[in-house]
């Protein structure tokens, strides 16, 4: 029902380490997400393709795993 | 030059940080900071003005009230006589710790004892955002069914009590009491479970007996630290 926000805080903290890194894109997001969240993926990649912008994250990919337990985290990102 | 970078960050991780913030400030002040989550309809409001009916003669009370829209519940429960602030989310699903952190700014906490803030009406969204608060209060009615617990496990494993209402409809509903108990326990097993009427007042005593104790105790946890 959040995924919307949190997926805005996911990509501010995506933003903030691509800047940190020194990098100019960010080609792919990987979110590890808990079932016990209840967060829906399609809901988080809807967000994702609408929230992503220029000029860092506006052609990042968004790659999820599920697991157990309540982690939500961002794993790693990948860009240049 | 192509990178992978490993951050393992918590995305709540900015909620959690608003959230200690706001916790050890309730601490300073010694108010206790209760969060009160349960579906639309279950009675918070209710609950709450009964509460704080039988309270206001022991301690001093404020209430921070949650909702989509309106200041319905803020209406009833400032008609109490007790400091009330509303907080409209336009939407949002459930309060975060930012929204109280910028809200106690118009509270003054040292004029209080206990906060309350009633959550937005929702058994899912809540559980995931700490708010700084120091207890966590689930309520469900009988009229929702007890297979809500198993149904929308996170609002009862994240709650430190759980509150039963309006046990005065239990002759008409299909509420199973034993089902009920049996599956709070195998969620969260030590949890105090109270059964009451914030209607009729059954059950209300024991309930403000040891929400009283609860303000007790964080006072003297104020004053050891």
């Amino acid at each position: 029902m959040h995924e919307v926000s949190l997926m805005a805080e996911v990509l501010s903290i995506v933003e903030t380490v691509a800047q940190e890194e020194g990098m100019v894109a960010v080609h792919k997001v990987k979110l590890v997400l808990g079932e016990g969240l209840l967060l829906m993926p399609d809901s988080l990649q809807f967000a994702f393709d609408i929230l992503k912008k220029e000029p860092i994250a506006d052609t990042a990919t968004l790659e999820m795993e599920t697991k157990e337990g309540r982690v939500f985290c961002v794993e790693y990102i990948e860009g240049e | 030059m192509k990178k992978q970078v490993y951050l393992q960050k918590s995305v709540l991780h900015g909620n959690q940080a608003w959230a200690e913030q706001n916790r050890k400030l309730f601490q300073k002040h010694s108010v206790l900071t209760v969060n009160l989550i349960s579906s639309p309809g279950a009675g918070k409001t209710t609950l709450l003005e009964r509460t704080i009916k039988d309270l206001k003669k022991y301690l001093r009370v404020g209430v921070i009230e949650g909702d989509v829209a309106t200041t319905l519940d803020a209406e009833k429960i400032a008609a109490q006589g007790v400091k009330t602030v509303q907080i409209n989310t336009h939407g949002a699903c459930h309060l975060d710790a930012k929204m109280i952190s910028k809200i106690v700014e118009n509270i003054q906490l040292s004029e209080l004892d206990l906060l309350v803030i009633e959550n937005v009406g929702n058994l899912v969204c809540p559980a995931e955002f700490d708010l700084g608060e120091n207890l966590r209060v689930a309520l469900l009615s009988t009229a929702e069914g007890e297979d809500k617990v198993l149904k929308y496990p996170s609002v009862f494993e994240r709650a430190d009590v759980v509150i039963l209402n309006k046990i005065d409809l239990l002759p008409y509903v299909a509420f199973n009491l034993k089902r009920f108990a049996q599956e709070i326990k195998k969620v969260n097993p030590n949890i105090p479970i109270f059964q009451l009427s914030a209607m009729n007042g059954e059950g209300m005593v024991q309930w403000i007996t040891w929400l009283l104790n609860e303000c007790e105790k964080q006072k003297q946890k104020t004053e050891s630290d």
